[in-house]
């Protein structure tokens, strides 16, 4: 008997007995290809939930039915068409094989789309309205065509049924054409398919009609709506659980999946998908209301991350599945983790939203800590298996992401590992990261490294700063340099740093420098730190305003993050500047003073403050490389083509033939260019899975 | 020797004693509760069980088993012939002998009997047994030197009345051992208990190569009779020929060499157990028990009677529960004694009677009623782990020629991966078979009662 004997329990949708009662739930992957087929990166992707013990998973978030729903932008699975037939056989022979159920969302995304390009369609909405989100105008539907894309969904529904997959997911949320139908901020018809609550829900319920008649009782057809839109004009929880119960009571639904908010505009986007800012599952109270009106099982995810949670939820009756999709996306072992007993070594998501930011961009989903994750077709392992050839003694220097995760494979593979590290604790910049306000959460990944690296054996060395004669004594056959880089307060003199005018968000976040009363930001960046740094500071009681001389503080961040740093910056009144070069920075009696020039005009202000705070990122701590790179047997090179290849590094295979003069050395992360969390973690993995 | 009257008496006086004993000590064996057995047939029986599956569980013991061969066939040899030569007088050179031959044989065995006391085996109890090689050495050189006369080695009235005197004196004292003993509870009481429990063995069934280890069952019939209990509260409950088997033990300690519980440390020793049953059914105190204690209790708390209850006073509960029912104690006993039999009795009564269901064993059997598991899991969950291998169930397929029988494994996170592991196996050899579903009823391994 365990604690987590209750996730378990198998329940049945339809027909199907699915096997525990963590779900992963639909999301958008962006990784079809082909016109959106399931391909080999996609089936793999799935079948590594399965393998690692997911029951079911319902896959392609915003798959489209229709070719006037664009599936291109966000490489969104296609099944408008019959080709998509064998692939999803493919698809559903992978999952099956390991005892999982795959279902697929079906969707038209009316006018959540973009017209400009590919097919160039008018999109179409219930009555034209324009949506925010994706500044995308549409047409207003007509009769005739409310009716082909009803067709279009029990098309689609038929495919995914001739396909193999168990079931599909009709999508009512995340304001999709069914429920811009619903609801009234989007739905000003005065026909038979607005006005009214009946009138409104008539376009789901005739396509939910016309699905059961093709795929027949037996096939699972289930329902994702929304449980409270947020907007005062849109669709209450009260509304929603009236539509909820219209459309149980007829008899047609085999399960319901309850998302928590609208997403129509920046702000209740960041709802959807709630972030590290959020507290854990803060939407689970309307699925429990949904689901007080339904008779099926109902499913809810929405930050649940933890088992402990899950186990919590299913036992106290709030909902029948939990949705632990991030969590998947972190580590697909998950569940089979539980099952051993191992639930200290999942690797827990941490709510960074890397995965949907890049979605928002059009980008493929990847998890910012495990680099793995979508890369099971190019061979990249998420369990790495030990190596049959030689024993190495490995040397890693720092212990940020980079380094943590190149000791971790090491150790993996097991070989001896020595990680040295400056400073007093594990996690380099993101210990610095984790330190502004809401974003403590980012520390989950310093320590799961932090834990592995122990389980594992791993000779950690805190406090050791590291030298070239320190590596040359240890005499490693492998040294991996991570050492991260320093913060590049010193680009332009006239900034002042070299005086002491100016300080870095390092030297705010770790709070080696006092916070300033009257501070200003100039951040180059536009990601996280800068604004991190104004959260912080502003938290502390500092006024703040926050330069760039870019288009806004946080353009380069994705479109669930930075609604919850302006909710933050907004509310504690910092000042946002934009299009505002940093000239130079001067003392005048106690104060400084800052000047700033319009980019566009030239025109010079002035600002007076008692601090100046500069985020330009960082160059890179290569000094030991060059002096470690002469006498290393490989020049401290890296073979691009074997590593983009997923393959060995040739230089590996020098030992073996006792050919290996000198220590193989390579570095890895932002001691090699400014990158991100992700890259850093990515080269450590493609480089040491094969050591 | 003068007095020629004098010996003669002394053995027809310890003999007549020996013979009051002997039907006192059958008095107390016939206290306990009928048992249906052919005495006749058993009395029959008895030299070949003596000879073959006795000698086959003594044999294990070479040393032993040749030491006593000679010890015990020459003391029965030299006693038979005594009773002739000496009591009843019949004159006969061959006989004569022939005694001496068997009590040099006795002798020699009993060199090696003194030999063995010198450094006894913690096992072996102490006390009186400490003083049984002199007896023996005693008895044969006694009856030795008084034979010599009649053979002619002597010369007749050789060492006059002092020698007379000193043989009566040594004569009393080896017969007292040897003979009064016999019967009155000291340690050559095994050979005439022993005898008689090969000959009334209650399962006689394990003789002759055959085999009688399982639990006999408990006769609920007389239950509601006025003064039945069901298992044994008093010693007087057990069945008569388990008395006659308890007094047969002569505290060889090889029970105790390998009882699980007592090398654990477990308050057990399955001989001090027997010997308090000894206590229970003659009376008395446990103060003469010169053997290795319970663990951890200390020899002299023991009290008893044949008619007091044994769990108030004479044995702690403890004792009983510590028992694993492992049977090596039986397997090991070469008087044939069954300890578990009397240890299961003793529990039925405290579990059956007064409800003292010890430890957890309350627990295991309120879960085993509610939830046909020891371990109280949700019977519905039985078959969660193979929520995805569509196992074919027996009620759907009403005939299967594989059952597989999951257990209580099916519950346990680490248990299911063998479980699922072995259905992967047979699904890739082919082999069909079905499950009970979660209608799966776990049988308990052993007996708890």
């Amino acid at each position: 008997m365990s604690q987590f004997d209750v996730l378990f329990e198998p329940l049945k949708i339809n027909n199907l007995t699915i096997r525990n009662r963590i779900v992963s739930t639909a999301h958008a992957e962006v990784y079809a290809t082909d016109g959106g087929m399931t391909t080999e990166r996609y089936v793999k992707y799935y079948e590594e939930k399965a393998k690692g013990g997911c029951g079911l998973a319902i896959c392609g978030g915003s798959s489209v039915v229709s070719i006037d729903s664009p599936q291109s932008w966000w490489c969104s699975v296609n099944l408008s068409t019959d080709r998509i037939i064998p692939h999803f056989q493919n698809l559903a022979d992978a999952v099956h094989k390991h005892g999982g159920k795959i279902m697929i969302q079906i969707t038209h995304m009316g006018r959540r789309s973009r017209w400009d390009g590919g097919d160039w369609p008018s999109l179409m909405s219930p009555s034209g309205v324009r949506e925010p989100v994706h500044r995308a105008t549409c047409k207003t539907i007509e009769e005739e065509e409310i009716w082909r894309v009803i067709g279009d969904f029990a098309q689609a529904a038929r495919r995914a049924k001739e396909g193999g997959l168990d079931g599909v997911e009709l999508s009512a949320v995340h304001q999709h054409m069914i429920d811009q139908f619903w609801s009234p901020r989007v739905n000003k018809r005065t026909d038979q398919w607005g006005g009214s609550l009946e009138n409104r829900m008539r376009f789901g319920m005739e396509v939910l009609k016309a699905v059961r008649a093709e795929v027949g009782r037996d096939f699972a057809v289930g329902l994702r709506m929304c449980g409270d839109e947020f907007h005062p004009d849109g669709l209450s929880h009260e509304d929603l659980k009236q539509i909820a119960k219209a459309y149980n009571d007829t008899g047609l639904l085999d399960f319901f999946g309850v998302v928590g908010s609208g997403c129509d505009t920046h702000n209740t986007l960041a709802n959807v998908i709630p972030n590290m800012s959020y507290p854990p599952e803060p939407f689970l109270h309307l699925a429990a209301g949904i689901k007080e009106v339904v008779d099926v099982p109902v499913i809810h995810a929405q930050n649940i991350k933890d088992p402990n949670q899950a186990k919590r939820i299913i036992e106290a009756g709030y909902v029948d599945f939990v949705g632990m999709t991030r969590a998947h996306i972190a580590d697909p072992h998950l569940i089979a983790k539980i099952k051993m007993d191992q639930v200290d070594q999942i690797r827990q998501c941490v709510g960074a939203n890397y995965c949907i930011d890049r979605q928002y961009m059009g980008l493929d989903v990847l998890c910012i800590q495990n680099a793995a994750t979508s890369r099971e077709h190019k061979g990249i392992p998420h369990i790495i298996e030990k190596t049959d050839g030689l024993k190495r003694k490995v040397v890693v220097v720092g212990g940020g992401p980079g380094g943590m995760e190149a000791a971790r494979v090491s150790a993996e593979r097991g070989h001896d590992v020595i990680l040295l590290e400056k400073d007093d604790a594990l996690g380099g910049q993101i210990s610095i990261a984790a330190k502004a306000p809401q974003r403590d959460q980012m520390a989950g990944i310093t320590r799961w490294l932090a834990m592995e690296l122990e389980r594992l054996g791993v000779d950690v060395r805190l406090g050791t700063p590291a030298s070239a004669d320190m590596v040359r004594e240890l005499k490693p056959d492998v040294c991996i340099l991570a050492t991260g880089g320093l913060p590049f307060v010193d680009q332009e003199a006239s900034w002042g740093a070299k005086e002491g005018l100016s300080v870095s968000s390092w030297d705010i976040l770790n709070g080696t420098v006092e916070p300033g009363k009257n501070v200003l930001i100039y951040d180059t960046i536009c990601e996280f730190s800068g604004m991190s740094a104004a959260d912080y500071l502003a938290s502390k009681g500092s006024l703040v305003e926050l330069v760039t001389d870019d288009i806004k503080p946080g353009v380069g961040i994705g479109g669930t993050t930075f609604p919850t740093y302006y909710r933050n910056l907004y509310e504690k009144e910092v000042i946002m500047t934009s299009d505002m070069i940093l000239d130079k920075v001067y003392k005048e009696g106690d104060s400084l003073v800052v000047v700033l020039e319009n980019e566009y005009t030239g025109q010079k202000e002035e600002r007076v403050v008692d601090q100046v705070v500069i985020e330009n990122g960082i160059r890179p701590n290569e000094a030991l490389y060059y002096e470690l790179k002469q006498e290393s047997c490989n020049k401290g090179q890296v073979d691009n083509e074997t590593l983009f290849n997923s393959q060995a590094q040739p230089v590996l295979s020098l030992a073996a033939e006792g050919k290996q003069d000198g220590m193989i050395l390579w570095r890895l992360g932002d001691c090699v260019s400014q990158r991100n969390t992700h890259a850093a973690i990515y080269d450590a993995l493609r480089l040491c899975k094969d050591l | 020797m003068s007095f020629e009257w004098l010996h003669p008496t002394l053995i027809a006086i310890v003999l007549v004693l020996a013979i009051i004993g002997a039907v006192r000590r059958v008095n107390m064996w016939r206290a306990g509760q009928p048992d249906q057995v052919n005495i006749l047939a058993g009395l029959m029986a008895m030299p070949k069980r003596y000879l073959h599956d006795l000698h086959d569980v003594v044999e294990r013991d070479k040393y032993m088993s040749k030491t006593h061969a000679a010890t015990g066939g020459g003391f029965v040899l030299s006693l038979a012939l005594i009773l002739v030569v000496h009591l009843f007088g019949v004159d006969s050179r061959v006989l004569v002998w022939a005694l001496l031959a068997s009590l040099v044989l006795m002798f020699t065995g009993a060199l090696f009997v003194f030999k063995r006391r010198l450094n006894p085996p913690s096992r072996l109890s102490k006390g009186p047994w400490m003083r049984l090689p002199k007896s023996l050495l005693t008895f044969s050189v006694t009856f030795f030197v008084l034979t010599l006369p009649m053979a002619g080695v002597l010369p007749e009235g050789t060492g006059g009345w002092l020698l007379s005197l000193v043989l009566a004196v040594l004569i009393v004292m080896s017969l007292s051992e040897m003979l009064f003993g016999m019967t009155w509870g000291g340690p050559m009481k095994h050979a005439f208990a022993g005898a008689l429990h090969l000959a009334f063995h209650r399962r006689s069934e394990r003789f002759g190569g055959g085999r009688s280890t399982g639990l006999k069952a408990v006769d609920l019939s007389r239950a509601n009779e006025a003064n039945q209990v069901l298992g044994v509260a008093k010693p007087t409950d057990f069945k008569w020929n388990q008395l006659l088997g308890f007094d047969a033990c002569v505290q060889c300690g090889r029970c105790e060499a390998v009882c699980p519980a007592f090398a654990a440390g477990q308050p057990l020793n399955p001989k001090k157990l027997i010997q308090d049953m000894v206590v229970g059914f003659a009376g008395g105190t446990d103060a003469n028990y010169a053997g290795s204690p319970y663990p951890g209790r200390d020899v002299g708390q023991a009290k008893g009677g044949p008619n007091s209850i044994i769990t108030e006073g004479l044995l702690d509960p403890d004792t009983l529960w510590s028992c694993t029912t492992c049977r090596a104690c039986v397997e090991e006993c070469p008087m044939m004694i069954e300890h578990v039999d009397a240890i299961v009795d003793m529990r039925r009564y405290l579990t059956m009677e007064k409800g003292r269901t010890p430890n957890k064993g309350a627990e295991i059997l309120d879960n085993i009623i509610a939830t046909d598991n020891p371990n109280g899991y949700a019977p519905a969950n039985r078959m969660n782990w193979a929520a995805d291998q569509n196992l074919t169930l027996l009620s759907d397929c009403q005939e299967t020629d594989v059952l597989f029988w999951v257990s209580d494994g099916a519950f346990d996170m680490r248990s299911q991966r063998i479980l699922r592991s072995f259905v992967t196996l047979l699904k890739a050899a082919k082999v069909e078979f079905a499950v009970l579903g979660v209608r799966n009823w776990i049988v308990a391994m052993w007996p708890v009662v």
